[in-house]
């Protein structure tokens, strides 16, 4: 483990998929060391071998299971400032979960695991993160990955959009309480991204390449902006269909 | 429920790059490994996706469930000693090349844009701008690991299974899903390259330009206004790229906005033959300004990326491309001929461009000798008239035409241009014989 001066490290939540493995190569393009955590440890590792030989950083993994608990969501925040140390000073979570039957009406299991991977998980191990980064006292970062979803709440992806649109009330109050402090929240809130999410959709609206919202996600880290839509256009459709009086919302099926 | 597979729900069409072709799959799968694709798949047919980018679908077919390799990109292995560099089939050609200069090394076969993934190249054998000099794709490629479901895992080289290397290699992603590629490097001649344009007046001259330079010239190749009438067919300019020393610079942030599915969103008018005559005189206005520059061997590699408008004006209706070989033997008269066919079928072509090729024609793949002329023009009937005539052209010259490029070329004319096509069907149904994997270009040819 390198503490070098200046180093600067991440951890990155869901690094195994989608928006979270462009994120890990962005951050490790930018020459931070990394610590990758999501189920699937194989390909973590895979992608942790990669982004060590192409951008020469320091990239370890850790299997972890939102859904687990706060025991586990404390241990792997603890595994986290081991192994990355005075460098943790970055934290994003992009772990999603979307079952196709959440119609309200979802299986209670499938719903629990929804709202464990997309609300209380992450809640509970940014929160075991953030006391270390406080106790640090250094600037820090912790980015949540939500979803325009939670700004429009509707008859598809309602555990989905229920625990995205508690994830970023979370995040306002935490924006409240560390204000004056080093560490900041933020909240980036994706349209459609080309990953196995929209796999198979027709979407009538343009589809974000994962990359450019990995990149866009680093300069929020970077910059602590408290709430980014990507593409920032987004704020426009999001903004009518929230404002849309109760006759004409209740037509509208998307 | 796990996000990587899709199922079990309405899927929408996916569409050639071109936008003239379309399927609806039955599935979707982005796996991380080869078991993970294994379990998708189970007892279904399959295709095999990369970017997404070929022109012709060979990608997706109608009821095949699709295993896209989007998450299957990360490099495996360098050894700095040999320059072998091993990588999974989706680490786009972006990404190879940028490894290789942060290495000092360069891989010599690229296309056109960075996004295109290094199993796209490996099943449609890919080119770049320097052929004559450096050959295709297959040419680089040290081995790979192939999954197929009847055969499981099976490392092919030219020393292992070598028939099944050289049916993979240009087998248009028909064989099975490339698990991992290991690729030959060579050392970097140079960070910068120096690019210079030289105006021709026609077609024949551009050619005679381009051979007089490729015995000194690592890549030449050409840019020509197919749209010009008489003895100015085809002028525009000839490009000569040097390596030059200079510092290392990685690639654009945000390269390479081309994905497959996202281009004919706009709904557009078809090219005319006027417009397509405004943006030739653009082009040569815009060139004519920059008789030389110095620029990253990165950009210099990718020359389409930045350009991406071009596509996306075709719009819903979309584009075909022909890409075919013209025999130096005879070339003026032949020229003549691709003029007559290109004044009288009224088509659009919006982008001419030529490059020099040397080999020997293999299989289904686009190699052999001669002249590689590519023309570009909107999805009408004037186009499919024009290239049918290409076709006929080919078929007459034994030359051939580039599958990966062309969304319309039928059996009957792929049999008559590929001498070998009959060995390719057969060598690919010992090896498939339940066609497991599948796409619209297999149906469409007839393999």
């Amino acid at each position: 483990m390198s503490d070098a001066p200046g180093r600067r490290g991440a951890v990155v939540v869901g690094a195994s998929a989608g928006v979270g493995r462009c994120v890990a190569e962005e951050f490790a393009r930018s020459g931070r060391d990394l610590v990758l955590a999501a189920r699937d440890l194989p390909a973590l590792d895979t992608l942790a071998a990669h982004l060590r030989l192409r951008w020469g950083v320091e990239v370890n993994t850790i299997a972890v299971d939102l859904t687990a608990g706060h025991a586990e969501m404390a241990s792997v925040a603890h595994q986290c400032r081991s192994l990355l140390g005075g460098r943790l000073n970055t934290l994003v979570i992009t772990s999603g979960l979307v079952v196709d039957d959440d119609d309200g009406f979802a299986d209670g299991a499938r719903v629990e695991a929804v709202l464990a991977t997309n609300l209380t998980g992450p809640i509970v191990l940014a929160s075991a993160v953030l006391e270390g980064m406080l106790d640090a006292g250094d600037p820090a970062s912790v980015v949540l990955v939500s979803s325009i979803a939670a700004r429009v709440p509707r008859g598809h992806n309602v555990a989905y959009t229920a625990a995205k649109s508690g994830l970023e009330s979370w995040a306002a109050s935490l924006q409240h309480a560390l204000d004056g402090t080093s560490v900041r929240v933020s909240v980036v809130a994706p349209g459609y991204v080309d990953t196995s999410m929209a796999d198979g959709l027709e979407l009538r609206l343009p589809v974000a390449a994962p990359e450019d919202v990995a990149r866009r996600i680093v300069n929020v880290a970077d910059s602590g902006r408290r709430f980014t839509f990507v593409p920032a256009w987004w704020r426009i459709p999001v903004g009518v269909l929230s404002r849309l009086p109760w006759p004409l919302f209740r037509r509208i099926d998307f | 429920m796990s996000s990587d597979v899709v199922d079990d729900r309405l899927m929408a069409a996916l569409h050639s790059f071109d936008g003239t072709e379309h399927a609806e799959p039955a599935g979707f799968t982005r796996p991380r490994t080869a078991a993970g694709a294994a379990a998708a798949v189970e007892d279904r047919s399959f295709s095999i996706r990369g970017a997404g980018l070929n022109y012709s679908l060979a990608s997706a077919a109608d009821g095949h469930h699709v295993v896209s390799t989007r998450e299957l990109d990360c490099l495996l292995d360098y050894d700095a000693a040999s320059g072998l560099v091993t990588a999974q089939p989706g680490l786009t050609v972006g990404a190879l090349a940028e490894f290789c200069v942060s290495r000092g090394r360069w891989f010599p076969v690229l296309p056109g844009y960075p996004t295109i993934t290094i199993g796209g190249c490996a099943a449609m054998d890919t080119h770049g701008k320097a052929q004559h000099g450096v050959g295709h794709f297959h040419d680089h490629v040290e081995s790979f690991v192939l999954w197929h479901p009847d055969h499981g895992e099976l490392t092919c080289s030219r020393a292992v299974r070598p028939e099944l290397f050289e049916l993979t290699l240009g087998g248009l992603g028909l064989t099975g899903l490339i698990v991992q590629l290991t690729l030959r490097t060579m050392p970097l001649a140079g960070e910068l390259v120096r690019r210079e344009r030289i105006a021709v007046d026609n077609l024949a001259e551009a050619a005679d330009v381009m051979l007089q330079l490729s015995s000194s010239c690592p890549v030449v190749y050409a840019w020509n206004d197919m749209t010009s009438p008489g003895p100015s067919f085809g002028r525009g300019i000839v490009y000569a790229e040097y390596p030059e020393p200079g510092p290392p610079r990685l690639g654009q942030p945000g390269w390479g906005r081309l994905r497959g599915g996202a281009r004919g969103r706009v709904p557009l008018p078809p090219h005319t033959r006027l417009s397509a005559r405004a943006m030739a005189r653009v082009r040569a206005l815009t060139e004519a300004r920059r008789p030389m520059e110095k620029i990253p061997v990165l950009d210099a590699a990718f020359p389409i990326s930045g350009l991406e408008i071009y596509f996306h004006l075709f719009g819903g209706r979309g584009f075909h491309e022909s890409q075919f070989l013209i025999p130096l033997d005879g070339l003026r008269a032949h020229v003549a001929r691709l003029q007559r066919e290109i004044a009288g079928s009224g088509a659009a072509v919006t982008l001419g461009s030529l490059k020099l090729f040397s080999g020997r024609s293999r299989l289904l793949r686009f190699t052999g000798d001669g002249l590689c002329v590519t023309i570009d023009a909107p999805a009408t009937p004037s186009t499919l008239a024009l290239f049918g005539a290409i076709d006929r052209m080919a078929a007459d010259w034994g030359t051939a035409v580039n599958l990966a490029k062309d969304s319309r070329l039928d059996e009957r004319s792929a049999r008559a241009i590929f001498p070998e096509y009959e060995e390719f069907a057969l060598r690919l149904a010992a090896h498939d014989p339940d066609r497991r994997v599948g796409s619209v270009l297999r149906e469409r040819i007839g393999v």
